[in-house]
């Protein structure tokens, strides 16, 4: 029961709704007819866990994250997307790189603001 | 700042001795070249008293000193150490040769050197015995002059101070339009951002304005744009008269209609006639057409609609020739005038001294062969020029960090550490930095807006990394050259000319990790003015003997020098700074 509970919002978007009534093995084990007919996904319903990264550039000029070729605007808080926690590690360490090379953390990762900036 | 009648003249002494120096080298090269030795191609060269006056004012006043007069020994003296400091020069600097202005300062801290209050107390110290007059004045000449060429970096400027002074103007000229005309403001360098907009090239373009939902378009030229890309003139400014006989209309760039067929005019009206030009395939037609040359307006109306998004301009030639009612011309001719930028380095001074027991200097003497005060007093002078690089670079790092002159380098190329990226080998993946190191370049010449070269500097680990650039064709290593602590080294040298030079890690200018490097792209000036760093001489480093203290012997150093970032602020933000990350990792 643990189980389905945590997988239940994301597998109930996988079949498109369909969860919602279904049983708890239908949820887990959905057909792949199930998913090919399924509508679009939306990933805001999602509770997996969330990788991107929200940084603020108070450097004096603007630069592209080398990984995700994300453009960090200056004073803005971009949020970065993230596919995996590799890749979400790569752009850590890359911001971190930068911010040594420069002395200071001009790079910083930062919560999720309530309105963004800036979306790419 | 204003420029006065002292400071221009002054500028002009410093101009006329690099001239009279750069002809020197010249003469003295080819004379090499033929198969002379050092003393006799300066000799073929200033045989007599007349030839004599050809050398730099610098040079003449060392062979004017008494210690050299009869003394051939002495001035061949001074010769070598001329050979000594330009071999040195190109051993440190990738085989090149020094500029004439680093030969020049050379000259003129020797004699500054001969003049200085400071160095005739050092002889003073001597026993004044003839003999050491003929050979310690020549040492000290020769070692001033070779020591100059041999520290010099292409870089970092050392201006002619002929007359030793502690302030020496500093004077860039620039040519610039005289007057708001065309694309250009009063001001403007000519041969600067602006350099190829609309200014004398007497053919113009002029955007027309559609006239609300006809298909007529109009244009009432003005001798100033408002948008120099779009072509719109300024109607603020005065009408702008022009021929007719001469006027194009233009669409999409293509001529479409012209009032040529009419013959020259200069007043009246002209009518303009369609020419049947096609543009992607629809043959384009005018109904009417007129340039007024008394209204200075052009209209004309087209048979149908321009596909959208078309552009129409009237291409024109203004008329100089023009007269008002008074007989007085309506356009002035653009011109050009000479702007001097003039900011001043100052020279402060530095000395230090060493003293040594009588007992353990005799004992280094009589043991190792060693002068105790002249090993010290040789790393002293080493040191301070050491220092002053280390100034000058943290300097510009700081400036163009701060200023965000800096372009970033993933060694990686986006991908994630560990991933072997599409790489054969290490050259291939630090070869990638080439681009950045162009883009690098480039910024520095639209920023300074000189159209010089660029050198590179590098720590430690950015060096190691680079170095393997010499696996390929573009870049070879500088043979004999190594990294130390002590001195900026040229190691490499790319085949267009640029040079890599070690700046030790230590120095804490560039910082380095295992993984990361920053390195700097440094502007080598088109004019020895126009570098990130200048400095001068005005008492070169002098070595004083200093007998005050019982049973010790001391030498004192004294020098006197101008070291600044370049005060035209432009110049010295020559430099961007690029930070590799992902670097392959090392130790």
């Amino acid at each position: 029961m643990t189980k389905a509970k945590t997988g239940g919002a994301a597998s109930a978007a996988s079949v498109g709704g369909v969860a919602a009534t279904s049983t708890e093995s239908t949820a887990t084990k959905p057909s792949l007819e199930n998913q090919i007919s399924a509508p679009p996904v939306d990933s805001t319903a999602s509770t997996a866990p969330v990788l991107d990264l929200w940084v603020l550039n108070s450097g004096v000029k603007a630069i592209t994250e080398s990984r995700t070729r994300t453009l960090l605007a200056v004073d803005r808080t971009t949020q970065i997307k993230i596919s995996s926690p590799k890749v979400r590690a790569t752009v850590i360490r890359n911001l971190e790189q930068l911010n040594h090379l420069a002395g200071a953390e001009y790079l910083k990762v930062v919560d999720q603001p309530p309105i963004l900036d800036k979306v790419e | 700042m204003p420029v006065s009648q002292q400071e221009m003249k002054l500028h002009q002494e410093m101009q006329q001795e690099v001239a009279r120096t750069e002809d020197f080298l010249a003469g003295y090269q080819k004379s090499k070249t033929a198969g002379n030795n050092v003393e006799q191609a300066f000799d073929s060269m200033y045989s007599n008293a007349e030839a004599t006056q050809q050398l730099p004012d610098s040079l003449r006043m060392i062979f004017a000193h008494a210690a050299f007069q009869n003394n051939q020994k002495g001035r061949d003296h001074v010769l070598d150490g001329l050979e000594f400091g330009l071999a040195e020069y190109a051993k440190c600097n990738g085989g090149d040769t020094p500029d004439s202005t680093l030969v020049t300062a050379a000259f003129c801290e020797a004699a500054a050197l001969l003049g200085s209050k400071e160095f005739d107390s050092a002889l003073d110290s001597l026993s004044h015995a003839h003999h050491e007059q003929l050979s310690v004045v020549p040492e000290m000449v020769s070692v001033t002059i070779s020591t100059r060429l041999s520290t010099g970096l292409p870089f970092m400027t050392q201006l002619a101070n002929p007359r030793g002074s502690n302030e020496v103007p500093f004077l860039i000229a620039n040519i610039v339009a005289g007057s708001d005309f065309g694309g250009m403001l009063k001001g403007d360098r000519l041969d600067g951002a602006k350099a190829g907009e609309s200014y004398v090239f007497n053919k113009r373009l002029f955007a027309m304005t559609k006239v609300g939902a006809t298909n007529e378009y109009t244009v009432a030229p003005t001798t100033k744009y408002l948008d120099t890309v779009a072509k719109t003139p300024n109607p603020a400014a005065n009408a702008a008269p022009f021929l007719g006989g001469r006027v194009v209309i233009r669409v999409n760039g293509i001529a479409v209609a012209s009032d040529q067929a009419g013959g020259a005019l200069n007043s009246g009206t002209s009518q303009l006639n369609g020419l049947r030009a096609k543009i992607a395939g629809s043959q384009i037609d005018i109904s009417a057409g007129v340039a007024d040359l008394d209204d200075h307006e052009i209209s004309v109306t087209f048979s149908a609609a321009l596909p959208a998004n078309a552009v129409v301009h009237a291409e024109l030639i203004f008329d100089f020739e023009r007269k008002d009612n008074s007989k007085n011309p309506i356009l002035t001719r653009p011109d050009s005038e000479i702007a001097y930028e003039k900011k001043s380095i100052f020279a402060v001074p530095s000395s230090a001294q060493t003293y040594i027991s009588v007992d353990a200097q005799t004992q280094m003497q009589n043991e190792l062969g060693l002068s105790p005060q002249a090993a010290a007093m040789g790393q002293l002078q080493s040191k301070i020029y050491l220092e002053e690089n280390y100034y000058l670079f943290y300097l510009l790092a700081l400036q163009a960090r701060q200023a965000g002159r800096v372009i970033e380098f993933d060694y990686a190329r986006g991908a994630d550490p560990g991933i072997a990226a599409s790489y054969n080998n290490t050259a291939d993946g630090i070869a990638f930095i080439n681009t950045t190191l162009r883009a690098a370049a480039l910024n520095i010449r639209n920023h300074t807006l000189d159209n010089g070269s660029t050198d590179i500097i590098a720590g430690d680990h950015a060096c190691i990394l680079l170095s393997v650039l010499a696996e390929s064709d573009a870049f070879d290593l500088v043979e004999g050259a190594s990294m130390n602590n002590g001195n900026v080294t040229r190691i490499g040298k790319w085949v267009d000319g640029r040079g890599l030079y070690h700046l030790p890690t230590q120095a804490a200018i560039l910082p380095e990790s295992p993984t990361t490097a920053t390195i700097m792209v440094i502007a080598r000036g088109s004019r020895p003015e126009l570098n990130p760093c200048v400095g001068m001489s005005a008492v070169p480093p002098t070595f004083i003997e200093l007998n005050n203290k019982a049973f010790e012997k001391g030498v004192g150093f004294y020098c006197r020098r101008a070291v600044d970032v370049n005060p035209h602020q432009k110049y010295a933000e020559g430099v961007w700074l690029i930070d590799m990350i992902n670097l392959p990792q090392l130790g």
